[in-house]
C-alpha cells in the first residue's frame, strides 16, 4: 500500500471534538462540532460569519432542496428548521470580522415527537427514521413552500419494518443507544429530468435502478429512500409511490429489504466507472465492508439483466466516507484511504463469474491509496479545483477544518523534474505532510500506549489468580503455609450517636509478591450460619481498594447488626472481585465504547474475575463486650433524648413481660469440664499453677491466645461482660477435681460456668465454647501421636446435639406473633434443656 | 391603568379577549395570533395565580384560565390542558377553604361540583366543565363525560337517564356573562357547538360498529342543532352514508346533496353520491361527480391555506383525529383519475377517458410532488396503469401516443425476462420465507413481466392494425408471442375454479392473451392472403382458449377458403352441436376487446355458406 502526499490546508481550528458533520453550501460551509452550535463557515474569507445555537447538541444536518434552509436534529431528538438567508452574511460582512450569532429556539422545532434518530429531505418531503415499540418506523411529512413565513408542515404516510430483536425489549433499547443512527439517502433515477434540484443527491443508472428498486418506480421516476439500519440490512421504499395492489387485490409491501451488510451502515453511496453515468451502488459498513452493486445488461444470449453483488472487505472502522466519481475515499480512526471502485470492479469480474444472488466473493482489494491524514471524523462531497485536482474538506478529531487536494494522478505526479515555481508548493506539501505524520505517530504512539498498559494490567491480574488458586488447591491436600493474601477479623463494640453497636474489622493482609492494583474489591458476604429463620438473608458487602502493596493492610469495617437483630454465629466469606472494565481507564473506556462496541459489550456483559479467599466464624464469644462489670446492666447514658429513653424503657418493659416465666431472680447457669492436662498440653503451658491456668484459659477463650501479653481485662477468673443482646453475662473458671469420674482416681478438671439472665447468651456462649474446644481437639489431633477419638467423637456430637438445640430455641423466639402458641413447648423444652445442662461435659 | 392589581388583570384579559375577536371578525392575516394570545393568557394566568387562592377574585381568575384553555386546546398539548384544568380546580378548591381529596380528575370534578352548586359561582365552574367536556370528547371519554353532566342535572329531581345523549339533550345549564370580564369564545356558542359534536361523535361511533340505523337517529337530530356550516354538511354526509348502508340509495343521494349545498368542501360527500351512482348503474353521473370531485381538490390544493381562517375551537379538534379521519376520507387524486379514466373507457367516453389517462400519467411523473398519503385505498401497478392509458390512447384513436406509453412499458420489462421462465404454481411458500431476493428477480414479479411487455406489443400490433400497417402489426405480434412463449408451467393448474395463487392468476391472463394474440395474426395473415398460417394460428388460438365461438367460425372459414370444405362442414356441425362455451374470464382492461375488433366476424356469410353446402352434400348423398 504505497503512500501519497496530499496538500492539505488548515482553515479553522474549532478544539477537540468528538463528533461532526460537515456539508458544503455554495462557497460557504456548514459544520456542526457535537456541540449546541453550528458554524457557518466562508471558504473565501476563511472566517466563522455565522454561529446558530440550538437548544441541544446538534447530531446530523441537511440543507433543503432549495438550499435556502438548514435542518438540524439534535440530541434531544427534535428537528430543527432554520432558513439560511444570503442576505445575513452581507450584514455581518458590515459588522467586522465577529461572527454573528443567531438563536434556534424551540419556535423552530418541526418535528415535536422527538423519536427521530436520523432524517433527510427530498423533494419537499422530510422523512424521519425513529424506533419504536421495536419497528423502524418511517414517516413522511410534506414540507410546506417557503412562502408562508413559518414552515408548515403536513404529516403524510408512514411506514415500518420490524427491528431485529436480540432476547428482550431492552435489547433494542440498547441497540437503538449504544450504536450509530440509521443511513438515510435519497437515491435518484439518472433518467429523472429534475436535474437541478438533485444534482447533490445520489443517482443511478437507469437500469440498475429498475433492478434495484422494481417497474414500477423506475416507471414514474420516483425517488427511492435508501435506509441502512444500524443491523445491516439495507430497506428501501420509493418515495412518491403510492400503496399498490397487485392484480389479484394484495397489497404489495411498502418498504422491501435489499440486502444486509451485517454490519451498521456508515455511507451510502453512487459511483461513476467509465463514462457511462452512475453505474453502481456504493454501501460501506462501519467494520469495514463495502458492497458494490452494479448491473449486468442483458447477454445476447437471451440471459436477462441482473444485478451483480460485490462484497470487500477493508480494514474498519470506517468513521466516514464518500465518492467521488470512481474513487471511494473513507477515514478510519488513524488514517484516510482512497479505494479506486473501477480497479477493484475489473479484478473481481475477472477473477469470478458475478453472481446474481448475494454470494459476491469478498476479497480484499489491493487497489487502496494511503492518502496520510489521520483522524479524520467528516468528509464532504469532493469537489473538483480550477485545476482539476480533487479537492475535500474534512474535520479532524483535533477540531481542525481541512482543506485537502489530492494530487492529480499518481502517474503525473511522478513526473521528472519540478518546475521552480512549483518548488515552493512541493515544500509546502512536504511540511504539511510531515505534520500530519507527526500528528499519526502521537495517535499511533497513544494508542500502543494503551494497549500496553491494558496489558500490563491484565498480566498482573492473571498473576494474582494463580497465586490465589495455587494456594487454595494446596489448601485442600491441608498445607501449613500461610496464605498470601488473606483476611483477619475482630468484633468490636462502637458507640455512635449513643448507640451502641457490633461491627466488624476486617483487615486484608497482602502477603504476596505481587501487589492489588486498583480495580480490585474486596467482598465481604455475611451469611448467619445457624438459624434457619434468619437463614437467604445473606448480606454483601463490597470495598474497592486503593493500591495495596506488599505487605501492606487494608482495613474495613462493617456493621454486624441489621434492624437490632444479630444472630450468631456468622460465618464471613471473603472474596477479591476484579471487574474487567476496569482494565480501561474510564477515559480510556469512552474511547472504546466509540470505536470498538462489540469488544465494550463483551468487557460489560461478562463482568469480572472472583477469587475466594478464607471465611471468618464470629460466635458469642467474639461478639462479648468485656470491662463493665455492671451485674444488673442497663445505666443510661444522662445525654439522651426522650425518646430513646421512652424507647429503652419500653423495650426493657416488653422483655420483663415478655418473659415472666423465668426465674429471673437466678440466672441461668452452664458448666463444661475440661481436662486440666488436656487444655495444659494443648494450650502449651505445661506446669501451670491453677489460679493462673484458669486465667489462661478464659483468655484463650476470648482473645484467642493464653500467652500472658494477651489484653489486660482478663486478670482473674472471672469475668463478667454484656453479651450482643445487652444482657450481663459471667464466665467462671475454676480447677475442681471429680473424684468419680474414672477409675484410675480423680481427675484434675478446669470448670468453665456461664451464667447469665439471658438464655440465649447462655446457649450462644456455651455453644461458642464447645465450638473452641472442638477445634482445639482437631488441631491437637494432627500434632499428636495419640488421638482421644473417641471422647471427640462424644464431643461432636455434643456440639451438634447444641446446635440443634440452640436453632430450635431460636425459631421458637423468633416470630413475634407466634409466642403464646409456643410458649409452652418452648417451657417444655427449655426445661429440657435445663436438664441437660444439669450434669456438665467433662472433655478430656 | 387601573391601580388595583385584580382590575389590572382583568383588563389585561380583556385586552387579549377583544384581540382575538378583533381577528376573527375582521379576519386580519396575522399569521401566528393564535399562539401570541396563548402565551399572553399563560403570562397573565401566571400572574393572577401568583397570589393564594381567594373567592374575591375567583371570577378572574376562572375566566382568565378559561380563555387560556380555550387557546390551549388548539396551541398547547394534551398534557398542559389537562395539568390546567387540574390546577384552576384545585385553587377553586383552595379559595373556599376546601380540603383537595386528590388530583385525579374524575372525583377531583365530584368535589368541585358538589362544593359550587348553587353558589353564585356555579356558572364559572360551568365554564371550565365545557373545557373539560370538549377534553374527554377528543378522546372520545364517554363516560367522563356522561358522568360530569349527570351530575349537573342531578340537582332537579328528573330521574337520570344513564344515556349521554339524552343528558345532553336534557342539560340544564347556568350560564352567566360579565360584561367586565370578556371570553374569547362566548359559553354559550361552546356549548352549542359542543351539543351538535357530541350527537355527531356518537353517531360516528356508532357507524363504526356498524349499527346503521341507532345512528340515524342520532344524526338526524344532530341535524336539526345550530351548528356552522361545514360540521352541518359533515352531519348530512353521515346521514346519507348511514341510509346508503341501510340500502336506501335515494335518500343518501338527497343527503349528499344537502351537504354539498350547505357546504361545497364536504369532498367526502361527492365522493359518497359517486360510489352510490356506480351501485345505481349511472355512469354519466358517477363519472360528472367523480369530475366535480377531482377539481374540487386541485382547487382547494393551489388555494393559500394560510388565507382561510380558522374558528377558536374548530370541529377538528372536538372530535379528535380519528373520527375526522373517518369523515373527511376521500381517496388521492390520483386514484380519482385512475377511476375516472376506468369508468369513460368502459362506458365508451373513450376521448375523456384517454385524456384522463393522460393526467393520470403525467401526475404519476411526479413532477406535482403529491407525496403519498396513508387513504386505505389501493392503486394498481404502475405498467398496469400504462397498458390500460394505452388502450384508451388506441381506442380513442390516438395511435401515436399509443405506441409511446407501450414503448415505455417495453423499455421496462423485456429486458428483465430470461429466454425461459420455468413456473411452478405452487404458492405455499409466502414471500417472507425467501431469503432476500431482488423484486426483479422474483419468479411471480418475472412472470408479470411477461404478460406486460405481451399486452404492450399486443396494443403495439392492434395500433399498427389501425394504421393499416399489417407488416409491422405482424411483427408486433409475433414479438408478442415470443414473450408469452418463454413462459414454461411446469404443473397446469387442473382445477380452474379452484382457489388460484397470484402465479395461477397470472397464467390465466397470459393464456387468454395469447389466445387473442394468435387470433388477431391469423386475421393479419388472412388479410395477407397467407391462409396455410392463418389457419395454423387459428388452430393454436383455438388450443390456447379453447371453445372461443368466433376463432372456431374464422376455423371454418379458413377450411372453406382452403377448399377443405368436408372437414369444415364437420367441424359446423360439430360446433352447432357443442355446448361447450369459453368460460368467461375476467380480463385487466388492457385486455378487453371492443366493437371494432379485427377478428369479429361476420357469420352470416358463413353460416348460409354452410347451410348450403350442407345441404347439397346431403341431397348428393
Amino acid at each position: 500500500m504505497e503512500g501519497v502526499r496530499c496538500l492539505v490546508e488548515c482553515w479553522a481550528d474549532f478544539g477537540d471534538l468528538l463528533s461532526a458533520k460537515v456539508i458544503c453550501h455554495g462557497p460557504d460551509v456548514i459544520l456542526s462540532t457535537g456541540s449546541e452550535h453550528i458554524f457557518v463557515f466562508s471558504g473565501q474569507e476563511r472566517r466563522v460569519k455565522t454561529v446558530l445555537q440550538f437548544d441541544s447538541p446538534v447530531t446530523s444536518l441537511a440543507l433543503s432542496a432549495d438550499q435556502c434552509s438548514l435542518y438540524a436534529l439534535c440530541e434531544n431528538n427534535l428537528l430543527y428548521c432554520t432558513t439560511l438567508s444570503p442576505e445575513s452574511s452581507s450584514f455581518s460582512a458590515e459588522q467586522g470580522d465577529d461572527p454573528a450569532l443567531s438563536v434556534v429556539s424551540r419556535d423552530n422545532v418541526l418535528v415535536k415527537d422527538g423519536t427521530a434518530l436520523s432524517f433527510t429531505v427530498a423533494e419537499d418531503i422530510l422523512i424521519t427514521v425513529s424506533l419504536q415499540e421495536s419497528f423502524w418506523r418511517f414517516h413522511l411529512y410534506e414540507l410546506a413552500p417557503f412562502s408562508s413565513r413559518s414552515p408548515g408542515l403536513q404529516k403524510g404516510a408512514g411506514f415500518q419494518v420490524p427491528a431485529v430483536t436480540g432476547v428482550s425489549q431492552n435489547d433494542v433499547v440498547l441497540q437503538a443507544r449504544t450504536s450509530s443512527a440509521p443511513a438515510l439517502t435519497c437515491i435518484y433515477p439518472n433518467s429523472s429530468p429534475k436535474g437541478h434540484a438533485c444534482k447533490r443527491q445520489p443517482r443511478l443508472d437507469p437500469l440498475l435502478f429498475r433492478l434495484l428498486f422494481g417497474v414500477d418506480a423506475s416507471l414514474i421516476n420516483s425517488p427511492v429512500i435508501l435506509c441502512g439500519l444500524p443491523d445491516g440490512r439495507l430497506v428501501f421504499s420509493p418515495l412518491l409511490l403510492p400503496a399498490l395492489t397487485s392484480s389479484r387485490g394484495e397489497q404489495k409491501p411498502q418498504i422491501r429489504t435489499l440486502y444486509s451488510l451485517e454490519q451498521p451502515v456508515a455511507f451510502i453511496g453512487t459511483s461513476v466507472i467509465g463514462d457511462q453515468g452512475p453505474q453502481c451502488l456504493v454501501v460501506i459498513g462501519q467494520r469495514g465492508r463495502i458492497l458494490l452493486i452494479r448491473a449486468n445488461q442483458r447477454s445476447s444470449d437471451g440471459k436477462a439483466a441482473d444485478c451483480g453483488f460485490i462484497e470487500h472487505i477493508v480494514q474498519g472502522p470506517v468513521v466516514c466516507a464518500c465518492v467521488d466519481g470512481e474513487h471511494l475515499y473513507y477515514s478510519t480512526a488513524t488514517n484516510l484511504f482512497c479505494l479506486s471502485l473501477s480497479k477493484t470492479l475489473t479484478r473481481s469480474s475477472s477473477s469470478s463469474p458475478i453472481t446474481a444472488v448475494s454470494e459476491g466473493d469478498s476479497t480484499r482489494p489491493e487497489s487502496v491509496v494511503c492518502l496520510n491524514m489521520c483522524r479524520i471524523i467528516a468528509l464532504t462531497e469532493p469537489s473538483i479545483s480550477p485545476t482539476g485536482s480533487v479537492q475535500l474538506l474534512a474535520v479532524s478529531l483535533s477540531g481542525r477544518l481541512l482543506q485537502v487536494t489530492l494530487p492529480q494522478d499518481s502517474d503525473k505526479a511522478n513526473m521528472s523534474r519540478l518546475a521552480s515555481s512549483q518548488a515552493g508548493q512541493k515544500i509546502k506539501d512536504l511540511l504539511a505532510g510531515i505534520g500530519n505524520v507527526w500528528e499519526r505517530a502521537t495517535l499511533e504512539k497513544q494508542q500502543l500506549e494503551l494497549k500496553n498498559n491494558t496489558l500490563k494490567r491484565l498480566n498482573h491480574v492473571l498473576n494474582i489468580c494463580h497465586l490465589l488458586l495455587n494456594c487454595q488447591k494446596t489448601d485442600q491436600e491441608v498445607c501449613e503455609r500461610q496464605p498470601t493474601i488473606s483476611c483477619h477479623g475482630a468484633a468490636k463494640w462502637s458507640t455512635l450517636l449513643q448507640k451502641d453497636s457490633l461491627v466488624l474489622t476486617c483487615i486484608l493482609e497482602n502477603q504476596s509478591s505481587c501487589a492489588l492494583d486498583q480495580g480490585w474489591t474486596l467482598c465481604l458476604q455475611v451469611q448467619p450460619s445457624l438459624s434457619v429463620s434468619a437463614g437467604g438473608s445473606s448480606r454483601t458487602y463490597s470495598f474497592a481498594l486503593m493500591k495495596l502493596d506488599c505487605g501492606q493492610k487494608a482495613e474495613v469495617t462493617l456493621p454486624l447488626e441489621r434492624a437490632g437483630d444479630l444472630f450468631l454465629p456468622v460465618q464471613i466469606y471473603c472474596s477479591l472481585v476484579y471487574t474487567l472494565q476496569s482494565l480501561f481507564n474510564p477515559e480510556e473506556y469512552r474511547q472504546l465504547s466509540t470505536s470498538d462496541t462489540s469488544l465494550s459489550q463483551l468487557i460489560t456483559h461478562t463482568g469480572c474475575i472472583c477469587l475466594s479467599l478464607n471465611t471468618l466464624t464470629l460466635d458469642w464469644l467474639d461478639a462479648l463486650r468485656i470491662g463493665e462489670p455492671t451485674p444488673n446492666g442497663d445505666h443510661i447514658p444522662k445525654q439522651i433524648s426522650t425518646w430513646e429513653a421512652t424507647r429503652m424503657l419500653l423495650s426493657s418493659r416488653q422483655i420483663h413481660t415478655d418473659e415472666p416465666v423465668m426465674p429471673t431472680a437466678a440466672p441461668h447457669t452452664v458448666a463444661i469440664h475440661i481436662s486440666s492436662e488436656l487444655l495444659r498440653n494443648r494450650l502449651s503451658l505445661p506446669d501451670c499453677g491453677s489460679a493462673p491456668l484458669c486465667i489462661s484459659v478464659l483468655k484463650w477463650l476470648l482473645c484467642g491466645t493464653s500467652k500472658t501479653e494477651g489484653q489486660e481485662v482478663v486478670q482473674s477468673p472471672v469475668v463478667c461482660a454484656k453479651g450482643p443482646d445487652r444482657q450481663a453475662v459471667r464466665l467462671l473458671t475454676k480447677e475442681v477435681i471429680l473424684s468419680d469420674f474414672r477409675a484410675e482416681g480423680p481427675l484434675s478438671v478446669v470448670e468453665v460456668r456461664v451464667e447469665s439472665v439471658s438464655v440465649s447468651a447462655v446457649c450462644g456462649l456455651h455453644h461458642a465454647i464447645l465450638r473452641r474446644v472442638q477445634a482445639l481437639l482437631k488441631d491437637a489431633a494432627m500434632q499428636l501421636e495419640k488421638p482421644a477419638e473417641l471422647r471427640g467423637q462424644r464431643l461432636c456430637e455434643a456440639v451438634r446435639h447444641m446446635e440443634h438445640l440452640y436453632k430450635d430455641l431460636q425459631d421458637f423466639h423468633d416470630p413475634a406473633d407466634g409466642v403464646m402458641k409456643t410458649r409452652r413447648m418452648s417451657e417444655s423444652l427449655f426445661h429440657l434443656y435445663l436438664q441437660l445442662r444439669e450434669k456438665p461435659f467433662v472433655i478430656l | 391603568m387601573p391601580s388595583n392589581l385584580v382590575d389590572r388583570w382583568a383588563e389585561e384579559n380583556n385586552n387579549v379577549a377583544k384581540k382575538w375577536k378583533d381577528y376573527e371578525t375582521r379576519r386580519k392575516s396575522l399569521q401566528d395570533i393564535r399562539k401570541h394570545c396563548y402565551t399572553e393568557c399563560l403570562k397573565l394566568q401566571q400572574k393572577v395565580q401568583g397570589v393564594p387562592a381567594q373567592i374575591g377574585h375567583l371570577k378572574l381568575e376562572i375566566t382568565v384560565t378559561y380563555n387560556t384553555l380555550l387557546f390551549s386546546l388548539s396551541c398547547g398539548t394534551p398534557n398542559e390542558t389537562k395539568d390546567c384544568i387540574t390546577n384552576i380546580l384545585i385553587r377553586a378548591l383552595e379559595a373556599v377553604r376546601k380540603q383537595v381529596p386528590t388530583y385525579d380528575l374524575v372525583p377531583l370534578w365530584e368535589v368541585v361540583l358538589k362544593t359550587f352548586g348553587g353558589t353564585v359561582h356555579e356558572a364559572w365552574i360551568h365554564k371550565l366543565l365545557l373545557i373539560q367536556w370538549a377534553v374527554w370528547l377528543s378522546e372520545c371519554y364517554y363516560e367522563g363525560i356522561l358522568h360530569l353532566l349527570l351530575q349537573v342535572n342531578h340537582r332537579k329531581p328528573n330521574t337520570p337517564s344513564g344515556d349521554l345523549l339524552a343528558e345532553t339533550r336534557n342539560l340544564s345549564f347556568s350560564i352567566e356573562d360579565d360584561t367586565s370580564l370578556l371570553d374569547a369564545l362566548a359559553t354559550k356558542d361552546l356549548k352549542e357547538l359542543l351539543h351538535v359534536c357530541t350527537f355527531i361523535s356518537n353517531g360516528v361511533e356508532q357507524m363504526m360498529k356498524e349499527k346503521c340505523t341507532e345512528a340515524l337517529v342520532t344524526l338526524q337530530e344532530a341535524s336539526t342543532q345550530p351548528s356552522p356550516r361545514a360540521l352541518l354538511a359533515h352531519v348530512h354526509m353521515l346521514t346519507g352514508f348511514c341510509y346508503s348502508k341501510l340500502e336506501q340509495p335515494q335518500s343518501a343521494l338527497q343527503c349528499y346533496r344537502k351537504a354539498l349545498e350547505v357546504d361545497f368542501n364536504c369532498h367526502r360527500a361527492l365522493y359518497q353520491s359517486s360510489l352510490v351512482y356506480r351501485q345505481l348503474g349511472n355512469t354519466n353521473a358517477e363519472i360528472e361527480a367523480l369530475h366535480l370531485l377531482h377539481s374540487a381538490i386541485m382547487l382547494r390544493a393551489e388555494s393559500d391555506p394560510s388565507s382561510t381562517s380558522v374558528p377558536l375551537i374548530s370541529p377538528d379538534i372536538l372530535l379528535g383525529s380519528k373520527q375526522i379521519d373517518f369523515i373527511c376520507q376521500i381517496p388521492s387524486p390520483l386514484h380519482i383519475l385512475h377511476t375516472l379514466g376506468h369508468r369513460c373507457v368502459l362506458s365508451d367516453r373513450t376521448s375523456e377517458g384517454a385524456e384522463y389517462y393522460l393526467d393520470l400519467l403525467a401526475s404519476l411523473q411526479s413532477d406535482s410532488k403529491q407525496m403519498p398519503v396513508d387513504d386505505g385505498f389501493s392503486f394498481p401497478r404502475i405498467p398496469v396503469i400504462y397498458l390500460e392509458a394505452a388502450f384508451a390512447l388506441l381506442k380513442a384513436k390516438r395511435v401515436w401516443d399509443a405506441l409511446a406509453v407501450c414503448d415505455e412499458v417495453i423499455a421496462k420489462t423485456v429486458d428483465l425476462i430470461p429466454e425461459r421462465l420455468s413456473i411452478t404454481p405452487s404458492t405455499a411458500v409466502s414471500r417472507e420465507l425467501i431469503p432476500l431476493t431482488l423484486e426483479v428477480d422474483a419468479p411471480e414479479e418475472k412472470l408479470e413481466c411477461v404478460l406486460w411487455s405481451g399486452a404492450a406489443y399486443f396494443l403495439q400490433g392492434q395500433a399498427h392494425l389501425q394504421l393499416k400497417d399489417t407488416k409491422e402489426a405482424l411483427s408486433n405480434f409475433t414479438r408478442a408471442i415470443n414473450q408469452l412463449v418463454k413462459v414454461c408451467i411446469k404443473h397446469k393448474v387442473k382445477d380452474p375454479g379452484a382457489e388460484r395463487g397470484a402465479v395461477a392468476h397470472t397464467v390465466m391472463f397470459l393464456e387468454a392473451l395469447k389466445g387473442k394474440v394468435l387470433a388477431v395474426r391469423a386475421v393479419c395473415f388472412v388479410e395477407r392472403g397467407q391462409l396455410n398460417e392463418a389457419l395454423r394460428d387459428f388452430q393454436l388460438s383455438l388450443q390456447a382458449t379453447p371453445g372461443c365461438r368466433n376463432t372456431e367460425m374464422w376455423l371454418v372459414e379458413m377450411m372453406w377458403r382452403l377448399e377443405r370444405k368436408q372437414e369444415a362442414a364437420a367441424m359446423w356441425t360439430q360446433i352447432l352441436n357443442s355446448t361447450q362455451t369459453s368460460t368467461p374470464v375476467d380480463l385487466p382492461l388492457y385486455l378487453q376487446t371492443w366493437h371494432e375488433d379485427p377478428t369479429s366476424f361476420d357469420l352470416s356469410n358463413l353460416k348460409r355458406k354452410m347451410e348450403e353446402f350442407i345441404q347439397n352434400s346431403f341431397v348428393t348423398a
